[in-house]
């Protein structure tokens, strides 16, 4: 039940049924996991500064890469868990703001789909704010 | 889109542009979701929730099997001098060994308020009145309920012909879905702890949503130790370590085939379901474990 990406409408093709079918399906599929109820799930905070017990020291966060900005507070490392990107120092944010924000695409060899980890940090969770049109 | 006007490859395009998009965001990432897990009183440094708000109501579900004497929620927007605020403040007996809160953000509850897009903060309090008993913060999250309408698109064939009708029982709903493009994503949190735990008050457990083929579990085990692996409590894996080194394992499971694979019942597609670690000693020499990942994606 995974989803399948469409394929384009190439030049000098034509629009079919299937075409419109197979949108069909996709967003079918899309909503069927969607449900009725819009959810916006929290982050939760780095283990390492959570419970004294267990003994939590080191603890990490790891993403699938899929928002442009990661919002984080506390000092940190961003790192390539395959150990080819080189880490990226984070550092805390103004204390007036509380919340750093760091742009992931100024990181070279991230890209959409990749994962990485954040260490050190109290807390991240990545965000989008939008733009893409239709 | 209206009868009469003239339909492109282009703008076909576009819809199948925009549903691939959002059908990645949706099925792509699919992460595992910690189940904070505590025992008798919890305080207030212990816990910590971060949202990006969106939505007006604060859903929260607690798993407890004796009460709490009081349960307090506590909220306060990112930002240095930001006040702390006491939302919630009662006796909480569990339901089903179950207490669910739904907060209405919107109502300033005790005085909190919280605009879109603001980062704010919340964590819970509790005392046990039964000394040490477990208990699992298990959902915390904004929903509005009713938000999404499921579509109903005709099936097309080769003979029918297609009017504006059809064509914005399509577009509508891929517009519709422009309310995902403000979003957030949470990170895998990847506990690193020495402590023994038995399989049914383990601090290392994640709830996923069956959703994809594939389920992907990583785990860093440093020194002697023994990792089992629990799918809605049944045993799926047991990894003996018995060097005194450091070692990454990975595990992957067809989601699909999963049942017969391994002779379980396999959580059915769209429900959520729980992956516990349950770590044991195996000798000496400070073994510790770190949960790299659990998730399931489209891909093995």
């Amino acid at each position: 039940m995974s989803f399948t990406p469409i394929d384009p409408v190439e030049h000098t093709d034509s629009v079919t049924a299937a075409t419109f079918n197979n949108i069909k399906t996709g967003i079918d599929k899309i909503y069927g996991i969607l449900g009725t109820a819009a959810v916006n799930n929290a982050a939760i905070g780095n283990y390492e500064f959570g419970p004294n017990v267990p003994d939590n020291d080191q603890s990490i966060i790891t993403f699938i890469h899929s928002c442009r900005y990661l919002l984080y507070e506390g000092d940190g490392v961003i790192s390539d868990p395959s150990g080819v990107g080189a880490d990226v120092a984070i550092s805390d944010p103004e204390t007036t703001s509380e919340v750093g924000e760091y742009d992931l695409e100024s990181i070279d060899w991230l890209e959409y789909g990749m994962q990485y980890r954040v260490e050190g940090v109290e807390w991240c969770i990545e965000y989008e704010k939008g733009g893409y049109i239709l | 889109m209206a009868d009469g006007n003239p339909l492109s490859a282009f703008g076909v395009n576009q819809l199948i542009e925009a549903t691939n998009f959002y059908g990645q965001q949706v099925f792509g990432n699919n992460v595992g979701w910690q189940r904070f897990t505590c025992y008798g009183s919890l305080d207030a440094i212990e816990n910590r929730f971060i949202l990006v708000h969106k939505y007006d109501t604060l859903y929260l579900n607690i798993y407890h099997t004796v009460d709490f004497e009081p349960l307090q929620i506590y909220a306060r927007k990112a930002g240095a001098g930001q006040t702390t605020y006491l939302i919630y403040d009662s006796d909480a007996i569990p339901s089903g060994n179950t207490t669910i809160l739904s907060i209405d953000l919107s109502a300033n509850p005790g005085g909190f308020s919280v605009n879109p897009g603001d980062v704010y903060f919340v964590h819970f309090e509790w005392t046990n009145n039964s000394g040490s008993e477990m208990a699992i913060i298990q959902y915390v999250h904004e929903l509005e309920a009713s938000f999404w309408t499921t579509p109903s698109i005709s099936t097309l064939t080769a003979s029918t012909v297609i009017n504006a009708t059809y064509l914005n029982s399509i577009i509508t709903p891929v517009r519709a879905l422009r309310d995902l493009d403000t979003s957030t994503n949470f990170g895998f949190v990847g506990i690193r702890t020495n402590q023994y735990q038995a399989q049914s008050n383990t601090y290392l457990r994640w709830r996923l949503k069956r959703i994809n083929k594939w389920l992907h579990i990583g785990a860093r085990m440093i020194n002697e130790g023994i990792l089992r692996i629990y799918l809605n409590d049944q045993l799926i894996e047991t990894e003996t370590k018995a060097t005194a080194t450091t070692e990454d394992f990975v595990y992957l499971y067809n989601m699909d085939t999963i049942a017969t694979d391994l002779g379980i019942t396999a959580p059915t597609y769209g429900t959520d379901y729980e992956i516990k670690f349950r770590y044991s000693d195996n000798g000496a020499g400070s073994p510790f474990i770190r949960a790299n990942f659990v998730w399931e994606l489209p891909t093995p």
